[in-house]
């Protein structure tokens, strides 16, 4: 179970970094931005 | 849905002993993935039924590239979200298949012209538009994004150009210009005064 929740957790970092350098969230919704990937 | 994501990001940081910086980034990480997966599956499913897959396709796309660098008008719940976007992203993909009978390439070649007029007057006036949630406060991020915005926009244009020539050997082109034009003045108009009224707050940084 450990290696699924690496996985996921690698998937999901790389996604958000992914995200952070975009204005927004790709659709209509955004959630609030964790501290350390913000580049205002 | 958010909260249960937040838990799934507490229960996978317990388990590699993360700290709450880090759950937070999958939890936004986790949060991003469903949305832009149930986003897009619907808009696909719902575009097979009004018998306009790639078309809804096309619009899902070009509002999303076009708004990594413009921003825009932000919904308040991400349910509200995922209806908006998927209602436009079907509407917009049968209605470019409904033009098809009445389409005549004088009149598209006008509605290109003012369109894309209009679309890079607004980004150059509005874009980037930012959120409460993630604020765009320096100068040189907001020179990045609206150069960016042009980039997007540039290339759609030509693309555009190209439906547009290829639509006289090849029919489906009709609507995939169509709906590329619906997509990007839909996005244009998220960014102005009126799409922010529509969707609720916004910030505009320009």
């Amino acid at each position: 179970m450990k290696k699924v929740y690496g996985l996921v957790a690698a998937l999901s970092t790389l996604v958000a970094a992914m995200i952070a350098s975009s204005a927004c969230f790709l659709f209509f919704y955004q959630p609030e931005e964790p501290a350390s990937l913000r580049d205002e | 849905m958010e909260k249960i994501l937040r838990g799934l990001a507490h229960k996978i940081s317990l388990s590699l002993g993360y700290d709450s910086e880090k759950e937070a980034v999958i939890a936004y990480g986790l949060f991003a993935m469903m949305q832009i997966g149930i986003t897009i599956v619907l808009a696909f499913l719902f575009g097979l039924i009004v018998g306009a897959p790639v078309e809804a396709m096309i619009v899902c796309f070009s509002v999303s590239i076009f708004r990594k660098y413009s921003g825009g008008a932000h919904a308040h719940d991400a349910m509200f979200c995922t209806v908006i976007s998927v209602v436009y992203c079907t509407f917009a993909a049968w209605l470019s298949k409904q033009l098809i009978p009445i389409y005549h390439p004088y009149a598209m070649f006008i509605a290109i012209a003012l369109v894309y007029g209009l679309v890079f007057w607004i980004t150059y006036r509005y874009a980037p538009v930012d959120s409460p949630n993630k604020p765009i406060k320096s100068e040189q991020k907001i020179k990045r994004m609206r150069k960016g915005s042009f980039i997007i926009l540039s290339t759609y244009m030509a693309l555009q150009l190209f439906f547009y020539g290829a639509s006289s050997h090849w029919p489906a082109f009709l609507s995939y210009g169509i709906s590329l034009l619906l997509g990007i003045g839909w996005q244009a108009f998220t960014l102005t005064p009126l799409g922010a009224i529509l969707l609720g707050k916004r910030n505009v940084v320009a």
